[in-house]
């Protein structure tokens, strides 16, 4: 189980008089996520979804809060939570001048996955993902889509209990999306506990079990498509979310 | 950290193979007695790490690679301990073309082979220690432009100096032969020291930092 209890996350800015100005990116989060869960982590730009990711994956150190994964936080227990999960973003570029076969391998070696599984798998991931006609092209000649079945597949490699997908379908056409979307599915049939942000909020309704609206840093609805839906008075998430915050002055009304 | 090691070595890998052809040629010149040069090269295996900085850069990978089960100590250790494998690869390679390039030439001198590659050795090891922090807290752009500041201000002033105080040194023969044993045998241990404390303000700067 993944759990995170009151996370914050402070930074600073510098305002249009040049004063330096303190804010909370994510002010309070506290979320739990079961095993074979996909958990939707919603809400527009800036809202604090990469903040709260880059924490849960170890990349960023929370101001205030813990998260814990199986028991385990990351004063303690670092390497062996990050062995556990999978962390992509799709704002990292990767190693274009590797092959795909490279860099798989690359992290493959990095997570310690023995040469004998390593060659098995990378074969299995590149069927099951549609790679096998670009598996030894350099990783900068391929497609956007291309690339993020390539970033799926690193991620696939020393196979995970939990993955913290970033905006994974940010930029990418309907077919690609769908190849990411599919392979959600079935990792959480394997019981894998998924952490999906994204501002697709058809998306989310599509494949999430639980969703976080998050807004300015704070959770501003949780709970399931359906009962988020039926609180919200609405038929979709996109509309529930609109009726939890007022464009004009961005503050949360609830009916 | 092996992993992170061999991605480095895997980037500069194509690199390091042209490196090694430039060594060749140059250590046609030791046929000449001119076995120097070919140590030259070495300072290039800085130059070829440095482009790992940039790659990581580009792909914007500090997040990929913190994400990692390495942690960040792991990723600062990983990138001297690369940077030292390159460095001495190519100084063998330098050090057995020079020795065969000294035989066919009838001039060869292995103590003085010996020493230039410690000295070589030395100078590539200071130039990390100093450049390596320096990219960790300034990027590799502001990180070059620091090291070519520091190296120019200490030799302009050293010059300042010297011309200003019209000093002019009068060291007797004893005293320049002790300073070549020096040179050779203790100069690589502060070098070495030198580089310790390098990898642990690099460890200090990265793991402050926020991707």
């Amino acid at each position: 189980m993944l759990e995170v209890k009151d996370l914050r996350k402070k930074f600073v800015k510098i305002t249009k008089d040049k004063k330096k100005v303190e804010f909370y990116a994510d002010d309070g989060i506290s979320f739990k996520a079961e095993k074979g869960q996909v958990v939707g982590v919603l809400g527009p730009n800036g809202a604090g979804k990469t903040t709260l990711l880059r924490m849960i994956g170890g990349i960023l150190e929370p101001t205030e809060g813990t998260v814990l994964i199986d028991n385990l936080n990351y004063r303690d227990n670092e390497l062996e939570i990050k062995e556990r999960i999978a962390y992509l973003s799709g704002n990292t570029k990767i190693y274009n001048t590797l092959s795909c076969y490279e860099l798989m391998k690359m992290c493959g070696n990095i997570y310690g996955v023995s040469e004998k599984d390593l060659e098995k798998r990378i074969k299995d991931i590149s069927k099951k993902l549609n790679m096998e006609e670009f598996l030894y092209n350099k990783i900068g000649n391929l497609s956007t889509g291309q690339t993020q079945r390539v970033n799926i597949a690193r991620c696939l490699v020393h196979n995970p209990s939990y993955y913290i997908l970033d905006e994974a379908t940010s930029g990418l056409d309907i077919i690609s999306s769908q190849v990411i979307l599919n392979f959600i599915k079935e990792e959480k049939k394997k019981g894998k506990t998924i952490l999906y942000s994204t501002h697709y909020m058809e998306e989310a309704e599509n494949i999430c079990d639980y969703v976080i609206m998050i807004n300015k840093g704070v959770i501003i609805k949780e709970g399931t498509p359906e009962d988020i839906k039926k609180s919200t008075k609405v038929t979709n998430l996109r509309d529930a979310f609109f009726a939890l915050i007022d464009e004009s002055d961005g503050e949360v009304h609830e009916k | 950290m092996i992993g992170l090691i061999k991605k480095d070595l895997f980037i500069v890998a194509r690199s390091l193979r042209s490196l090694l052809v430039v060594i060749m040629v140059f250590s046609i010149l030791a046929l000449d007695g001119k076995s120097e040069f070919s140590f030259f090269c070495i300072y290039m295996s800085i130059a070829i790490m440095m482009s790992t900085f940039s790659y990581d850069e580009f792909n914007k990978s500090d997040a990929f690679i913190v994400a990692l089960p390495n942690g960040k100590t792991n990723a600062v250790k990983a990138k001297y301990v690369a940077t030292l494998i390159i460095e001495i690869i190519v100084l063998i390679f330098s050090f057995i073309l020079s020795v065969i390039g000294g035989i066919i030439g009838k001039n060869l001198d292995i103590l003085e082979l010996v020493e230039l590659s410690l000295y070589t050795l030395s100078g590539v090891l200071l130039t990390q220690a100093i450049f390596y922090p320096l990219i960790y807290k300034f990027g590799v752009e502001k990180g070059r432009i620091g090291i070519f500041i520091s190296i120019f201000s200490v030799a302009i002033l050293g010059n300042v100096i010297i011309n200003g105080l019209n000093f002019k040194l009068q060291i007797p023969n004893n005293v320049l032969t002790m300073l070549d044993v020096a040179g050779v045998y203790i100069f690589p241990m502060i070098v070495l020291g030198l580089l310790v404390l390098s990898y642990f303000l690099s460890k200090r700067i990265y793991s402050k930092k926020e991707f």
